[in-house]
């Protein structure tokens, strides 16, 4: 399953797009997905696709990843979580193939 | 299919039994690399259907495929991986069960193993590596069948001869539940595959 994590607030931050086998999302310039707010650690967490599930790993996060409400190391993710990276808001969306 | 990075240098082998295993030095991940070359978060593998995707983490020392320096990549079984400097080779152990392991010995059975009760019948590994480098004729019992492979061999060796004609298969299995292993002699082999990262 290929998801994308869609802002709850559009203005804060851009869609991510699961488009390869692993994302890393961080503040950092060699992140895959970089997201340049302080609440966000260099390599804050990362994405993978693996068989046709996704999975969201936190990397050690200042502020942490959260799922659901709770805060999570590793998770997978299903359509419709909400997840939160630092304080922006995600929804998991499936993308059609 | 059971996919395993076999360590080529010191330390223990990388099982790929989880969809997403994180390397590095620190206690959060699933497979710790003592060293302080490696970094705390060095890298992570994603298990692919027979194949992994790699990604370095911004680590200091960096991850190499069959040597050459790479941020993400591929790997399929027979490459290469290094992790800072602990190198890895990925082997696909098979399909039919996750708990048993295949092992080839490259090389013959000694002397003593042919001759039971004539030395030690229990050589280490490092010395049959020795006697192979020496010489890879393979020592099988003259009455053993053709088709024995150097494992077998070993085994038949210290057989009484009455079960000469006997055929051998050799399995060496993890043991299901770590924490009770018998005390019998078998349970060697098992114990050293215990002492995985996992």
């Amino acid at each position: 399953m290929s998801v994308r994590l869609v802002p709850l607030n559009p203005e804060q931050a851009y869609t991510i797009t699961v488009a390869r086998p692993i994302v890393l999302i961080g503040r950092h310039p060699d992140c895959d997905v970089r997201i340049d707010l302080p609440q966000v650690s260099r390599r804050h967490c990362c994405l993978a696709l693996a068989h046709d599930q996704a999975i969201i790993r936190d990397l050690g996060s200042r502020h942490g990843v959260w799922l659901n409400g709770r805060q999570i190391q590793e998770a997978y993710l299903n359509v419709g979580d909400e997840i939160a990276i630092g304080h922006l808001l995600y929804r998991v969306e499936q993308v059609a193939n | 299919m059971s996919l395993r990075l076999v360590a080529l240098d010191e330390g223990s082998d990388i099982p790929i039994d989880r969809d997403l295993i994180m390397v590095g030095r620190h206690s959060t991940c699933d497979a710790r690399l003592e060293s302080l070359r490696v970094s705390r978060n060095h890298c992570c593998v994603v298990n692919r259907r027979g194949s992994l995707e790699v990604r370095d983490l911004g680590s200091t020392n960096g991850i190499r495929i069959n040597g050459r320096r790479v941020d993400v990549g591929t790997l399929r079984p027979g490459d290469e991986l290094t992790v800072a400097h602990i190198r890895f080779r990925l082997e696909d152990c098979g399909t039919t069960n996750d708990n048993t392991v295949m092992a080839t010995i490259s090389t013959a059975p000694s002397d003593d193993l042919r001759r039971p009760g004539t030395g030690d019948p229990d050589p280490s590994g490092s010395e049959l590596k020795d006697r192979a480098k020496r010489g890879n004729q393979p020592l099988v019992r003259a009455d053993a069948p053709e088709d024995d492979s150097p494992l077998a061999a070993a085994v038949r060796g210290v057989l009484p001869a009455e079960l000469a004609g006997y055929k051998i298969q050799v399995i060496v299995q993890a043991p299901e539940n770590p924490g009770a292993l018998p005390k019998d002699h078998d349970s060697k082999i098992q114990a050293e595959e215990d002492k995985g990262p996992l």
